[in-house]
């Protein structure tokens, strides 16, 4: 049964799409995850993938493209949660609670109201199969300048993960990198959309990278090991997926064949 | 007020390390450290002593410039913020996630980190200081060790050797004793000793009010504001004990 996905892989352009996409969203959320766990920042990286929904919603009734809108919207949130942590005697976890669930729900909204053809329960689970040319290919981009970013200022992220008290005693900026992390962070959110939504991509951000962290005494260990688990499994799972027709995929198949 | 910024002026041209009219408050009108202000000079051993409380590390982290406060800490009249490369600090080690995913040998590395340049990365180099680093401390064989492995002293240790990878001017250690064993301690005094004696300054929050006469060159007693500073001869009397820690604790307290 499995061997199908082989065959079809090579006669359909989409089930290629799907592959390269979701392989490179495992990857890049692997590495951008391993900060995330490492900063306790795991119920920010939920919040935030659930923020960008009234973005993309927005860039659609003002006609911008849904990326610009979504890194605004991300952006905010990560901007509210900081703001309500510091000026109130509110926690973090609550303060992400609010934030999020208003920012969904709006969302939600803001999504009904714009009568588009897309599909709210694809944003929110994603659509693998139904990835063009061009989500590849913006896909393939951000992650490849998230990547990049994190290659260049590895040496700033682990200290400012690890030690941020001698990080600002040396006179480094902490919160630049606090929000350098929180702006790729929206950056993987949005690209996912499409292939994983908003829902399922902290899954992605988190599990691979808790996974490394049971096995590693060195953050690049752990980053390599993320990154190879996050690409495995989502690879493992389009695989499973189209061939066990879950959640859809056959209905999928037959409209796009069709 | 005029005349005390003259004696500070006067005061900086003599001492390397001074800190001047520090203040801290966390809410509104309620300050926890009120106008703090004393100097000491270059290639001493300094403690920062006082009850729980006090505002020991409030000032540490006021005059690294890591809180909101007012005044400032000085090295050789230039602000601390000037200079903070220069600076090399501790925080306690109950701040520091052990869990971390990081060696022994990665810890000190970071040492080197305020000597490269923004896109540089360690090299041999900075490798072979690190493990000469190591040494020094007597923790060489504990290299790749992740550090969630290590004793409180062993730790204490590594995070000494980062100080020295380096080279920093003034050495602040918060509470470095705090819990370690009597090997730790002594390899550590020993080799703060040497520092000293080649020109750095430290500074450094201690609890342990028996050793403070054979370690500190200067103290600084402090509740909320300094109650004596200066060399531990003449600053660290029974008076300004009584003052800081309040006079039922003097004496059966002395941890």
């Amino acid at each position: 049964m499995i061997s199908h996905f082989w065959t079809d892989l090579q006669s359909f352009h989409f089930l290629q799409n799907a592959l390269f996409t979701s392989v490179t969203i495992g990857i890049v959320a692997g590495v951008l995850g391993s900060f995330i766990i490492l900063r306790g920042m795991s119920l920010m990286g939920d919040a935030i993938s659930h923020s960008v929904l009234p973005g993309v919603a927005v860039s659609f009734l003002i006609g911008i493209h849904p990326v610009l809108g979504a890194i605004a919207f991300g952006i905010f949130a990560a901007l509210l949660i900081t703001t309500i942590q510091q000026h109130s005697v509110i926690k973090s976890d609550t303060a992400i609670g609010i934030t999020f669930s208003t920012f969904l729900a709006l969302g939600v909204i803001l999504i009904g109201l714009v009568h588009t053809t897309t599909n709210l329960f694809h944003i929110l689970f994603g659509n693998v199969l139904a990835v063009q040319d061009s989500d590849m290919v913006l896909t393939i981009i951000i992650s490849l300048i998230v990547l990049v970013v994190i290659l260049l200022f590895y040496k700033q992220l682990l200290l400012t993960s690890f030690d941020p008290a001698a990080a600002q005693a040396w006179g480094m900026n902490v919160a630049v990198y606090h929000y350098l992390l929180m702006i790729m962070l929206t950056l993987v959110a949005v690209v996912s959309m499409q292939s994983v939504g908003t829902i399922l991509i902290v899954a992605l951000l988190i599990t691979p990278a808790a996974t490394a962290y049971m096995f590693v005494n060195q953050l690049h260990t752990m980053i390599w090991a993320a990154a190879a688990i996050g690409g495995t499994v989502s690879l493992v799972g389009l695989v499973l997926g189209y061939s066990f027709n879950i959640a859809g995929f056959k209905i999928e198949v037959q409209h796009r064949l069709s | 007020m005029l005349i005390r910024l003259y004696e500070l002026v006067v005061e900086r041209s003599d001492f390397i390390f001074s800190v001047a009219h520090v203040s801290v408050a966390y809410q509104a009108g309620q300050r926890v450290l009120d106008d703090a202000t004393f100097a000491f000079p270059a290639g001493s051993i300094n403690g920062l002593i006082g009850p729980n409380g006090a505002g020991k590390s409030t000032l540490l982290r006021a005059v690294l410039n890591m809180i909101p406060h007012q005044g400032q800490g000085y090295l050789d009249d230039i602000p601390l913020a000037a200079v903070a490369k220069d600076i090399a600090y501790v925080a306690q080690t109950s701040r520091i996630d052990l869990t971390f995913p990081i060696t022994v040998l990665g810890c000190v590395l970071l040492g080197t980190y305020p000597r490269l340049a923004l896109l540089q990365r360690p090299r041999e180099r900075e490798r072979r200081a690190a493990r000469s680093a190591l040494a020094e401390v007597d923790m060489l064989d504990f290299q790749q060790r992740q550090i969630g492995q290590l004793s409180g002293g062993q730790l204490q240790r590594v995070f000494l050797a980062r100080c020295l990878v380096q080279h920093a001017r003034l050495i602040i250690l918060d509470e470095p004793f705090a819990g370690i064993d009597a090997h730790s301690e002594q390899v550590m005094m020993a080799l703060l000793r040497t520092l000293a004696h080649n020109g750095e300054t430290i500074l450094m929050v201690h609890h342990d009010l028996k050793t403070v006469p054979a370690y500190f060159d200067n103290v600084a007693l402090i509740n909320r504001r300094v109650i004596a500073a200066g060399p531990t001869a003449t600053a660290f009397t029974d008076d300004a004990l009584r003052q800081a820690y309040g006079l039922a604790d003097v004496g059966g307290d002395r941890q």
